[in-house]
């Protein structure tokens, strides 16, 4: 007679006990009756746990499908936003309704930038600064059609949660379009030098040119947002709201010659970030 | 616009604004759209009557998702190319259905802009001088016989 081992079923709770002693080594009876008893208890629970595996699977499945599905149209309705902008400033003649456009339709453009690159990635939870940075720069210098201009890149590699993208983007947008537009006369030489850094639990972006100065830059700057008696920069309101709400600091200041604009943010609020999710 | 012939161009594509905005920017650029379709029937007609050089498709027509039949369909003429542009880029299948490539939606207006003048030296007189730009990704034979480093 083989040794005893018995399965009551008091010892039978749920799946993963079952599925352990399924997979557990041969079970050896003394009595008959026990042995269809375990049995069919094991039969009844696997059955179970290879139902509650296809469902998780189909959940898992029609959720991609949601998340792909939502991608897709956050995407689509971006382009659409971009598009009615660029339609509008077509057909409009006033050139400071066509600038204000412009201006607009950057910023719209950056935030589908980023949206792009993060479902691109296949992480949808971190974002991934540095391309980012790297992709718009290329795209807004390209933009600028200015060859005597210099860009000059120095990114470390740095990824931060993905809820912190859209004001990291916005800002980044704003920063280095203003520079492209502001900081350089017609026909001009100069450099545009964005660097990324992450160090001694700091994140630092820091876009800086020789240029003409930030007194200078910031009186067309007035004068190009001059819209219905608005006379403030909306861009520098802009950056320092946002800045804000990343507890980060944005500083502007003379780099003599040009300006540095550096946006600050410790590290420490990437991660309290990406606890909170 | 450079000396090279201006493309004719069929778009496929079913929301409005972006089929305008896109149009717009063909124009604007030197080329000759041929038409706009909607919906997959209406692709296949225009193509058969137009016989463009180029189609942009994009994958979600009107009658579902179709883009993809119309790009095989166009491709099995011969006689014009095919780039996707699409907000589902990895819907797009390994072979591409015969399309030059894809651009992926949200495209920028330098995106496109850079794209387009890229597919136009490519077409026009293989392979293309300048090199390839982020916006567009290229099926893996157009891959091989345009390769330049990527910009």
């Amino acid at each position: 007679m083989k040794s005893v081992e018995r399965f009551g079923r008091e010892g039978v709770r749920g799946h993963t006990h079952a599925f352990m002693q399924a997979a557990g080594n041969a079970v050896t009876l003394t009595r008959g009756h026990f042995l269809q008893t375990d049995l069919h208890d094991r039969e009844v629970a696997n059955r179970r746990l290879a139902q509650t595996n296809l469902k998780l699977r189909a959940a898992l499945t029609e959720q991609q499908l949601l998340v792909d599905e939502i991608d897709h149209r956050v995407k689509n309705n971006l382009q659409m936003v971009t598009s009615l902008i660029v339609m509008q400033r077509r057909s409009s003649g006033n050139p400071v309704i066509r600038e204000a456009l412009t201006s607009m339709l950057a910023r719209v453009e950056a935030l589908g930038l980023m949206q792009r690159r993060l479902y691109q990635s296949g992480d949808l939870a971190r974002f991934d600064l540095t391309e980012f940075c790297r992709e718009l720069a290329n795209e807004l210098y390209a933009a600028a059609s200015r060859p005597e201009l210099q860009l000059q890149l120095d990114l470390d590699s740095v990824t931060v949660p993905a809820e912190l993208a859209p004001p990291l983007a916005l800002i980044a947008n704003e920063i280095v379009t203003n520079a492209l537009k502001h900081a350089f006369a017609a026909g001009r030489a100069g450099t545009l030098a964005i660097s990324l850094h992450q160090e001694a639990g700091w994140l630092r972006l820091t876009v800086a040119d020789d240029g003409v100065g930030i007194d200078a830059a910031h009186a067309t700057d007035a004068d190009v947002c001059n819209i219905d008696g608005e006379s403030a920069s909306f861009g520098r309101l802009l950056v320092e709201s946002l800045g804000k709400q990343l507890r980060a600091s944005v500083e502007w200041s003379h780099a003599a010659p040009g300006t540095r604009v550096q946006l600050s943010m410790p590290v420490a609020n990437t991660s309290a970030a990406a606890d909170t999710r | 616009m450079s000396a090279r012939p201006p493309l004719r161009i069929l778009i496929v594509e079913d929301e409005a604004p972006l089929a305008m905005q896109l149009e717009a920017f063909l124009t604007d650029a030197g080329h000759e759209v041929v038409g706009w379709a909607t919906s997959s029937s209406e692709a296949m007609e225009m193509y058969q009557r137009t016989r463009p050089d180029l189609a942009f498709i994009d994958l979600h027509l009107a009658d579902g998702n179709t883009g993809l039949d119309v790009a095989r369909e166009i491709r099995a003429s011969d006689h014009s190319m095919v780039v996707f542009i699409t907000a589902n880029v990895s819907m797009v299948p390994e072979d591409f259905a015969g399309a030059i490539g894809v651009i992926g939606k949200p495209y920028s207006l330098q995106g496109i802009g850079s794209a387009l003048k890229y597919l136009h030296e490519g077409i026009v007189a293989p392979p293309p001088e300048g090199v390839l730009p982020r916006s567009l990704t290229l099926a893996p034979d157009y891959r091989e016989r345009w390769s330049h480093p990527r910009q």
